[in-house]
């Protein structure tokens, strides 16, 4: 009997040990693994590196909403690596469908071989469950801003749903935005669109006429599953550019060039 | 992850303590439960088993997605099924989530064959039925959001299919170690068993 004790201890102690991918405590767990922390932090720092303090033209791709349609976001990272020039990708968020342990660790596996650094902001799908933890752990804060180029990208959580709340920080979002530095472009990026039902439709305009009254040329999301391009609140008020774009079962990448005096969008099928 | 090691050091020292060797107590709990009395009412004699509810299987179970450890108990019933009642405990100290996760685990369990293979390994398979109790899971939406907006994300199905070793030769079936995985997630479990 004495034996038994010794064999199972050894195995538990090697299991613990060797297999930390092989063992799920819970599909709830909220816990990034081991050098899978702070990937926007480690994305950030790349980008860092390679921005300079004046405008030079520079070109970023948007994907999201890539929960379930693993096959097609394998591809769409395939795709991404093949295309010349791109300075960073943006994944607009929902990366997993219930936000649970697993659909990270999906995610982390798949956009290992991209090799363009990688900004992930988080969805409403990604807040479900412990996915909020998760995500903090495995991406970093969700509300951030960084300048690239002399531009200012700005990645704005307006979840609100899923945290049983009505607005999300307009705050921190105006008082990021209407900075004194002069920036050549301002972008921002959110998940859910303003005109999206998880706004209201005070907080759609109030979003649309913050960014109109600070001067952001694009106000960027997914969410929607298909790509959009307009001046969605034209209209009303200002003059915002609205970009969104599908997932990954639409086989396309979104590219922005950004120029000193021009914006452009390209989408690539494949 | 330091609780993580400390419980594994804890359950070594526990395995190999003097009591569990004992074999005594649970013989004689054994023996206690298949015990049958016989009542004589006029002309007829019945056979009764008074401790029919006996439980007569208690598990420990390290993983296998309903927490970092779960503690339970259950039946040994007819055709090799074998259900049982779990409690995991997932938190920061056990298993080093940032958020604590309560799971109620209903786990079915089948034995595939009826004597081991190769005399030592018995074949198993089952499904359990997980609730998990933690942050923003659900099994109705909230009222806030419009029908069928998300499907419950409370109850998780997690089939399962391993072996399970008796005895590893011992003269008494007292202890079980079973590995298992679940076929759609890859994960592997392992079950210290106890049983009656």
């Amino acid at each position: 009997m004495r034996k038994v004790g010794l064999y199972i201890s050894v195995l538990l102690l090697i299991l613990n040990y060797a297999c930390t991918d092989l063992i799920e405590y819970s599909p709830y767990e909220g816990r990034a693994q081991e050098g899978s922390r702070s990937l926007n932090q480690t994305a950030l720092g790349k980008l860092q590196l390679q921005s300079s303090k004046t405008f030079k033209p520079f070109t970023f791709a948007i994907i999201g909403d890539s929960h379930t349609y693993y096959d097609d976001f394998i591809k769409q990272i395939s795709v991404l690596n093949s295309i010349d020039s791109i300075d960073m990708v943006i994944h607009m968020g929902d990366i997993t469908l219930s936000g649970i342990y697993r659909e990270f660790l999906w995610y982390r596996d798949i956009i290992e071989p991209l090799k363009y650094p990688l900004i992930t902001i988080i969805g409403n799908h990604d807040c479900l469950s412990n996915g909020e933890y998760m995500y903090r752990d495995m991406f970093g804060l969700s509300n951030f801003s960084f300048t690239y180029n002399n531009c200012l990208l700005v990645f704005f959580d307006d979840i609100t749903w899923e945290r049983n709340t009505k607005d999300p920080d307009f705050k921190w979002l105006d008082s990021t935005i209407s900075t004194t530095t002069t920036y050549t472009h301002k972008f921002v990026f959110a998940h859910i669109p303003p005109w999206d039902e998880q706004f209201s439709l005070g907080n759609g305009l109030y979003y649309n006429y913050m960014l109109a009254k600070n001067n952001v040329d694009y106000s960027i999301h997914g969410h929607i599953h298909r790509f959009y391009h307009g001046k969605h609140y034209a209209d009303f008020y200002g003059n915002v550019n609205y970009l969104a774009c599908g997932d990954s079962q639409d086989h396309e990448i979104v590219l922005v060039k950004v120029k000193e005096n021009e914006i452009s969008v390209e989408v690539i099928h494949f | 992850m330091k609780t993580n090691r400390l419980l594994l050091l804890g359950l070594l020292i526990l395995l190999n303590h003097p009591w569990l060797h004992a074999e005594d107590p649970i013989k004689a709990l054994r023996h206690k439960i298949a015990e049958e009395k016989k009542i004589v009412l006029k002309n007829d004699t019945v056979t009764i088993k008074p401790y029919w509810f006996a439980l007569t299987q208690f598990k420990v179970q390290y993983a296998g997605s309903i927490g970092f450890a779960s503690f339970g108990a259950g039946y040994d019933l007819r055709h090799g099924y074998q259900p049982t009642l779990l409690y995991g405990f997932l938190d920061s100290n056990f298993g080093g989530s940032n958020v604590t996760v309560h799971t109620i685990s209903l786990k079915n369990r089948f034995k595939l064959t009826q004597n081991p293979l190769f005399g030592y390994l018995t074949p198993i398979a089952g499904i359990s039925v997980n609730w998990g109790i933690t942050h923003n899971t659900f099994k109705r939406l909230p009222p806030h959001y419009p029908e069928n907006y998300y499907f419950q994300n409370k109850i998780h199905l997690s089939p399962f299919l391993g072996g399970e070793s008796l005895d590893f030769r011992l003269p008494k079936k007292t202890w079980a170690f079973t590995l298992s995985s679940r076929p759609l997630m890859l994960t592997y479990w392992n079950i210290l068993e106890p049983i009656l």
